[in-house]
């Protein structure tokens, strides 16, 4: 049984990890904590399946266009409703409010438009999985994990490697000094969004087939996704797909040995004893602490 | 005129209009006048259970002219919105203002659950439309409901499983919320007094979509069956993870979840072969009569509860028939409900316990293939 608790928590912990390096990104660059990064995942699967299911597009057309509808509607969020906010001065805690507003306004507008049903993409068709060194694990998951550490892999050389990743870095360390360089503040945080959101975008495709659909999936997501980052590290994109996957591990591990109603306890308890005694996260080691 | 006249002459006006409402306003109802109080949620949240009912008895109403015998009958609508506080008000202004002789609601359970040691202590007989609570069983002598308690489908659905497929080990894995302990409790209690055993228990969130770990530990059990208590969006994960464990063992659903053709057709054939329990389809030519009937006054087929409003009305009225000579009505038609037995309503077919909680038949029903399903037993 231990292989295939290894798997259920490799799964779920990928999960987590989709979600939670989006969102880590977009914070660990414009320093706030964008709630609707779960709506951003929850519209964009209703845009696949809108895609796929409703107006028949190809598999593989839907998922390009989910995932530019994706960054495009983490751009506008920042465009249209945070950088307005930003130039009147807003503090942290009127920005936080603000995205849990975005989070309700979208799902709200998901469950007007597409209604409270469950609703599946119904690409992947519901199989037996395949034995995998005494675990049973499906085609579909063994892709959410490679791509979760994939993207960690990506990710963390467009941070070290390239140019807008370095000027993330620069702004996410010191604003004003960034600005004196003639780094525009505004545009990184514009690339933040895009690029978390396209993040946000893959997770939202992964997740709508593994999980089917529902208005409120962004928040459920958004919980233990925002859990996951705590853990591995705020600000910290690397330490958030970790803290996920740990996440992960302690859910499932820990309801095998105590009963399975503790689980979002055994979550909710890893979080605190990480804020209280080592709120930096795991990955907190070295990093200025400001 | 003076000012002191002025009030004196006002005082006595009022001790006038004071002493008028006592001599006519009050005393047990007036001859020949049956009053009828109904609360419901008719505005708000859930206004799409509390107008149906309504809608139900205003056809019935109509149907019997406003009058039973040679009494007229007066039916007084109070608006709850759901919310205790303005049920126990209304209730209050029922008993108090209008003495009903008997009150048809509440409709959320929260509320009837309010109002019930009221009408209880002014001893008027109430019955529910549509409050499902199992706590309602215990509510009071005078409250009755004419939709069954959620703790009748565990009980029937443990008597099936024991006794009509013969299994007696099984594991249950129930949505860990109000409604889904409720029915994974009453399932509990029933299979074990008939002698079953319950192997393993597993619960999980609502919204979880992960359920991959319970089911593994469900598995490794000795057991013949899982019982599952679910919610739609929720049956789709199980069923999907099941599949793709492999997990054999039948699975045995306790929600009519599984009658929703949304999730049908989510879980495609990872629903094949499941049993699943709800409350039998009423039929025969009554039902259609009222279908018919209220199709022509309202322009639309009768919504969830519309049958049981309108069955809740006909049951008073016909307890009143009974109590002709009684000088305490609402005490005769208490003692009335409880005499019956088998009424062919157009909710499905009623009997009272000792509780006052309905009796009415479950169907269980199997996915034969493709969301085709099959009447296996009506119990």
């Amino acid at each position: 049984m231990f292989p295939q608790l290894l798997v259920n928590s490799l799964i779920a912990g990928a999960i987590y990890a989709l979600v939670a390096s989006g969102f880590s990104l977009i914070y660990s660059t414009c320093k706030f904590v964008h709630f609707a990064h779960g709506a951003t995942i929850a519209f964009s699967a209703y845009f696949l399946y809108f895609l796929f299911s409703d107006l028949g597009l190809s598999f593989g057309l839907s998922v390009i266009f989910t995932i530019i509808f994706a960054s495009l509607l983490g751009w506008l969020m920042d465009k249209v409703v945070y950088k307005k906010l930003r130039q009147r001065k807003a503090s942290k805690v009127i920005l936080l409010m603000t995205s849990f507003a975005l989070l309700i306004f979208f799902e709200s507008l998901i469950l007007m438009l597409f209604g409270a049903d469950v609703k599946t993409i119904g690409y992947v068709k519901i199989a037996r999985g395949f034995d995998f060194l005494g675990a049973i694990i499906t085609p579909l998951q063994i892709v959410i994990i490679a791509v979760s550490l994939v993207l960690l892999v990506l990710l963390y050389f467009f941070m070290k490697r390239t140019k807008i990743g370095k000027a993330m870095r620069a702004v996410a360390d010191n604003k004003e000094v960034a600005e004196v360089v003639g780094i525009s503040a505004e545009n990184i945080y514009s690339w933040a969004f895009i690029v978390g959101s396209a993040i946000a975008g893959i997770a939202a495709i992964l997740v709508g087939l593994e999980q089917n659909l529902e208005p409120m999936m962004g928040t459920n997501l958004m919980i233990k996704g925002f859990t996951g980052a705590i853990i591995g590290g705020i600000g910290s994109v690397p330490g958030a797909v970790l803290g996920s996957f740990l996440l992960g591990f302690a859910e499932n591990f820990g309801i095998w040995f105590l009963p399975s109603g503790y689980k979002d306890a055994i979550a909710f308890a890893i979080l605190f004893i990480f804020l209280l005694f080592r709120h930096q996260g795991i990955l907190g080691i070295g990093r200025n602490s400001k | 005129m003076s000012k002191t006249l002025q009030i004196i002459i006002g005082i006595i006006i009022i001790a006038i209009i004071v002493a008028l409402v006592f001599v006519f306003g009050t005393g047990k109802t007036t001859e020949g006048l049956v009053k009828i109080g109904v609360l419901a949620p008719l505005t708000g949240e859930a206004s799409q259970w509390g107008v149906p009912p309504k809608e139900g008895i205003e056809l019935a109403l109509e149907l019997i002219k406003n009058r039973v015998d040679n009494k007229k009958v007066e039916v007084i609508y109070e608006d709850t919105q759901c919310d205790p506080a303005k049920g126990v008000s209304a209730v209050q202004k029922l008993i108090n203002i209008d003495e009903v002789d008997a009150i048809i609601g509440a409709v959320c359970s929260s509320v009837t659950l309010a109002i019930a040691p009221i009408v209880e202590k002014s001893e008027v007989p109430l019955i529910s439309p549509a409050s499902t609570s199992p706590k309602i069983s215990d509510a009071g002598d005078y409250v009755f409901r004419v939709v069954p308690s959620d703790a009748l489908r565990g009980e029937v659905f443990a008597d099936y499983i024991k006794n009509d497929v013969g299994l007696n080990k099984v594991a249950i894995l129930y949505i860990n919320n109000e409604g889904g302990a409720g029915n994974k409790d009453s399932f509990k209690k029933r299979f074990e007094e008939l002698g079953g055993k319950i192997v393993a228990i597993e619960s999980y969130a609502q919204g979880t979509k992960d359920v991959k770990t319970q089911l593994m530990k469900i598995k490794n059990q000795n057991i013949q069956a899982i019982v599952i208590v679910s919610y739609p969006a929720d049956s789709v994960i199980i069923l999907k993870q099941a599949q793709e464990l492999g997990l054999s063992l039948p699975l045995y659903f306790q929600t009519e979840a599984l009658e929703d053709p949304f999730v049908l057709e989510a879980a495609g054939e990872s629903a094949n072969g499941v049993i699943y329990i709800l409350q039998a389809d009423p039929s025969g030519r009554e039902v259609e009569k009222f279908e018919n009937m209220f199709e022509e006054k309202f322009n639309r087929a009768p919504a969830l509860y519309a049958a049981e409003g309108f069955d809740a009305f006909n049951l008073i009225i016909k307890a009143i028939k009974e109590c002709k000579a009684e000088t305490d009505l609402s005490s005769c038609i208490k003692d009335e409900l409880y005499t019956i037995k088998n009424y062919q309503g157009v909710s499905g077919t009623i009997t009272f316990d000792g509780k006052g909680d309905v009796l009415k038949p479950m169907a269980i029903k199997k996915i034969i293939e493709n969301g085709k399903k099959k009447v296996l037993m009506i119990k």
